[in-house]
């Protein structure tokens, strides 16, 4: 037996929500003005894998099903708007999900375009600094747009990455972090809003040694368009944490900050950003999105010359150890870009060529230096009855003598497509390579791959078809590393018959593969091959 | 707080600034010198400048079935007399309401999966209008539900990874991506040069939306043969993304540890982690492209540069060669985390182990060992070593009192060893024994740091 132990308030609050959800959907369906949605994908995989190394394919041999489950639907109730979401996964495939059973989704919004209710699946995305993660709780928003008044909302749940987690299921068993957020935002004017969010979080007890945080984050954004076509947007925030690092040690509390101001500038042919960061090293915000011990510029300017010639250029620069707190040193990174594409090459109707270059120098003043090089062209273009799409890349990697390598991507790929009669074809060639040379272990290191496939379409009856067939291949210079290869083949057929079309987007499908390993130590062999059907409703 | 008031003071000086020089538009080098303008336009809260000229919005997203074009205008001179707005390609035109201030607002009810090519113009009480053509937007809605959009947007970027096409796969991403698009566009190429053969497969967990975004949690698998090493390896996990919509559907905004992309780079593209229940092993490439599985939690110290100094084994040892022939001395043996001298004839037995050689006694390597000379000093005060990648191979190297030597063993591992002293003499074979006396470190979780 699974140990599922459910704390009381939650199974309250998700034995309502069913019960709400379940009412709601029973009126959605008898109102006239409700709409009620039903999708669900049904899918049965049979694998099969065999060779001494089978242990290295990532698929589960035998038969296995998987259905995903959405129900959503909307409608009004006296002055209330709602919409609700249900959702869930079935499957006996534990690569799948080590659950039989999990609810996916499980969310009901009720507004009267005033007052907003949402409970369930909860996202309310603040800020980076302070809250931009999902809940599982309750959420209120209100806001008058008629009488412009402030935008006031107020969230409070769980931070858990899936419902299973809720009950405590020792398989999903996640960390137990309870968060509660307010935001209040402003329109003063047409040229300036300001926002002000308090986000308070709390874990409840050490997992997977992780340690406990109580974190508390004041924050304050605005955004100001003074003209037309400029945009200045700030963000600041400060958080008193209290951690505790293991069972039994004692607090530690720390204090940090986070800054940001950046500019839009966007007009005619021409788009500039600029953001200045600085992030401190005790800043930590465990429901935003934010990299602590940084403080970064950037700046991008995209230009269109004319209809054909587009420029896009980048600067990025930052850099860590604000406090001189780490004994690796402070690495300063500026990765500079610039990339021009180009239109009607040659003067040829379909021809097109993206060149570009990008500079990554990372300057630590302990020891190391490091220069990459990176440069990227794509041309396109049609030949006959041919579509072509090659790239070329050239990539230097400089540790200033304690490595040194450069790499060559090389690809190239032809499609075409003819009709003919109830039939489209869509016959495709790809030739690739990537070669790896070690100047200082003086090795080289290549990998090919080649593959060819052929679409085939039947529009009238709504069937399309792909199939292909190809090699990939890696050969290692230096001594001891395998040489590999994969021969592979797969096919899809995708078939929408008419009884499902009126369904509404209703689809069978069939798709096998099949990939043959081979190493140089032959005890690493394997072959895989997977073949799935499904069908897919939509109502 | 003396920080945070430069912060504000800065961001005071930057709008002063920018407001300052506001009429020159710096942004477009002074061509813009419009008598009607847009100051900003929304389409239902995505800012139309942002992205390409395309926009899908879903049908859940939609309040009331509604989408909204608001946005202010401003002229230069005189008043705005009237703001119309078009979603069929300029077809047919509607008023939208309209104030002083040059705010206004248009409302209609689009049809799923049917496109809407919008534009806006302001006209002036003179008769002038904007630049209508630089409003243009193609606006779709999809009847397609939250999940399957998702899908959708991860499927592609999946394709795309599997493919090792960045340019393609860097489309799916947000230019506000939150661990910065440049990082992670240099992390997938980095990638694509440690994989070889990338399969990923996933199923959705947990899913919730709002009007600007979307928040997915997902289970994973993967396995990717190293292009460094020709290793298979296969790990699965659980992760999350939060995606804003944009052009052409979601675009990834943040992702967190175990990254699904962009591993090389893990500490600059990850912006937090989701724990995992089982502490099962995930994978990571460190600096030098070199892939390997490890326990979550070690991953995790991996990832975020921790330095794991309580594990590191530590102690010194003796090794002695008693003759000149046959070669007979102590090896020491650090790779299996087994620290041991013991006694052999030659240095396959242990790591290391010294010679009397002409004209200079040497300390010899196992074949598969590689190192690298880090100086004379205090082997405590070495807290990281160099990536293995520039270390030497050969099998040998002469023996120098207090010289220090970081090893790359033959099981991925690294090592320290300082020659603390050695009663070997230059330029005599040995005749009696002689012996070196070692201080080493061990680090076995894999990392440099010590």
């Amino acid at each position: 037996m699974e140990d599922i132990k459910l704390p009381r308030s939650t199974s309250l609050l998700c034995s309502l929500l069913l019960l709400v959800l379940i009412s709601f959907s029973g009126v959605s369906i008898s109102s006239a003005e409700s709409e009620l949605h039903l999708s669900d994908e049904l899918s049965l995989t049979h694998n099969d894998i065999t060779g001494p190394g089978s242990l290295s394919s990532s698929l589960t041999e035998g038969t296995h099903y998987l259905n995903v489950l959405g129900i959503n639907g909307n409608g009004t109730v006296s002055r209330f708007d709602y919409t609700f979401n249900i959702g869930s996964k079935a499957t006996d495939d534990p690569r799948n999900d080590v659950k039989n059973i999990s609810l996916t989704n499980l969310n009901l919004k009720l507004t009267d375009k005033v007052n907003t209710v949402n409970i369930g699946d909860t996202f309310e995305s603040f800020s980076q600094y302070s809250l931009s993660s999902a809940l599982k709780g309750v959420s209120y928003r209100f806001y008058n747009k008629e009488a412009n008044s402030p935008e006031v909302i107020i969230v409070y749940g769980a931070a858990h990455p899936r419902w299973d987690s809720m009950w405590r299921d020792i398989d999903t068993m996640s960390l137990e972090r309870q968060a509660g957020a307010a935001r209040i935002k402003y329109g003063f004017n047409d040229e300036l809003d300001a926002g002000i969010s308090l986000l308070k979080s709390e874990d409840d007890k050490i997992f997977m040694g992780s340690p406990l945080y109580d974190n508390l984050i004041y924050e304050i954004d605005a955004e100001y368009r003074p003209i037309a076509g400029l945009t200045v947007n700030a963000e600041a925030a400060i958080n008193e944490t209290s951690e505790i690092p293991s069972a039994g040690a004692a607090d530690i509390s720390s204090h940090g900050s986070a800054f940001k101001i950046g500019a839009v500038g966007d007009g005619g042919p021409s788009r500039v950003t600029l953001e200045y960061e600085r992030v401190s090293p005790e800043f930590i915000t465990l429901l935003g999105s934010a990299t602590a011990d940084r403080e970064k510029f950037k700046a991008n300017w995209r230009y269109k010359y004319d209809k054909n010639i587009s420029i896009k250029t980048g600067f990025l620069w930052y850099r860590d150890n604000l406090k001189g707190q780490k004994t690796s040193g402070r690495t300063d990174h500026y990765k500079p870009e610039i990339g021009v594409t180009v239109k009607k090459v040659f003067d040829r109707q379909y021809a097109a060529a993206d060149i570009g270059y990008k500079l990554d120098i990372s300057e630590n003043n302990n020891n190391t230096t490091k220069v990459d090089n990176i440069l990227d062209l794509n041309y396109r273009d049609r030949f006959g009855i041919f579509d072509s799409d090659t790239n070329l890349g050239y990539t230097s990697y400089d540790g200033k003598g304690t490595s040194e390598s450069e790499e060559f991507t090389y690809n190239t790929s032809l499609n075409s497509r003819h009709t003919s009669g109830r039939f489209i074809f869509k016959p495709a060639v790809y030739l690739g390579g990537w070669t790896s040379n070690d100047e200082l272990d003086d090795t080289s290191d290549v990998i090919y791959e080649y593959s060819a496939g052929l679409g085939v379409d039947i529009p009238d009856m709504k069937i399309t078809s792909n199939i292909k067939v190809g090699q990939n291949k890696l050969d290692k210079d230096s001594a001891g590393a395998d040489d590999s290869s994969k021969i592979f083949a797969n096919m899809s057929i995708y078939y929408r018959p008419g009884l499902l079309s009126r369904l509404n987007q209703g689809m069978l499908y069939l798709r096998a593969y099949v990939n043959d390993f081979n190493y140089t130590t032959g005890t690493k062999d394997f072959r895989e091959s997977s073949i799935t059907t499904g069908i897919n409703i939509q109502i | 707080m003396k920080n945070i008031k430069i912060y504000i003071i800065a961001a005071l000086i930057m709008t002063f600034m920018l407001s300052a020089s506001a009429e020159a538009k710096w942004w477009i080098f002074g061509q813009s010198n419009e008598e009607v303008s847009i100051n900003y336009l929304y389409i239902n809260k995505v800012a139309s400048e942002e992205g390409g000229p395309k926009l899908v919005i879903y049908k859940e997203s939609l309040s009331d079935g509604m989408i909204t074009v608001n946005g202010k205008a401003s002229v230069r001179k005189g008043k705005i007399g009237g703001v119309r707005v078009t979603t069929d390609n300029k077809e047919k035109w509607e008023d939208a309401k309209f104030s002083d201030n040059g705010a206004f607002e248009y409302l209609f009810r689009p049809e799923t999966g049917k496109s809407y090519v919008i534009y806006v113009e302001i006209m002036d009480t003179a008769g002038k209008t904007n630049d209508i053509e630089s409003t243009r937007k193609e606006v779709t809605v999809s009847d397609e539900s939250v999940q399957s959009l998702i899908k959708e947007a991860l499927d592609r970027m999946i394709e795309a990874y599997r493919n090792e096409n960045a340019g393609l796969f860097m489309s799916y991403v947000s230019e506000e991506f939150a661990g910065d698009a440049v990082n992670l566009d240099r992390a997938i190429r980095k990638d694509f040069s440690a994989f070889d053969n990338i399969d990923i497969r996933y199923t959705i967990n947990n899913i919730a939306s709002n009007d600007k975004g979307v928040f997915v949690s997902l289970n994973f698998n993967r396995t990717v043969i190293s292009s460094r090493s020709g290793q298979t390896f296969t790990d699965k996990g659980i992760t999350e993304f939060v995606f804003r919509n944009g052009e052409e559907g979601p675009k990834v905004y943040s992702m967190k540890n175990p990254l699904i992309f962009g591993l090389s780079d893990a500490a600059e593209v990850a912006t937090g982690t989701v724990m995992n229940a089982a502490n099962e092993s995930i994978l990571v490439v460190d600096e030098s492209g070199n892939a390997s599985t490890m326990p979550f939690d070690e991953a995790i110290a991996f990832i975020n540069g921790e330095e794991t100094g309580g594990e590191v084994e530590s102690g010194s040892a003796t090794l002695t060669q008693r003759g000149i022939a046959p070669v007979d001395f102590d090896t020491l043996t650090v790779s299996t985390g087994d620290i041991q001298a013991e006694a052999g004839l030659n240095p396959v037995v242990g790591d290391i182990g010294p010679k009397c050689a002409f004209p200079n006694p040497l300390i010899l390597f196992r074949s598969g060992v590689k190192w690298s000379d880090l100086g004379s000093g205090s082997i405590d005060s070495i807290t990281e070593v160099p990536d293995q990648s520039g270390y030497s191979s050969a099998g040998h190297t002469t023996i120098v009192e207090d010289e220090i030597y970081a090893l790359y063993l033959s099981d991925g591992k690294y090592a320290l060893i300082r020659i603390s002293s050695s009663t070997f003499l230059d330029g005599i074979l040995c005749t009696t024994p002689s012996s070196i006396v070692l201080e080493y470190k061990y680090q076995p979780d894999g990392s440099r740091h010590f």
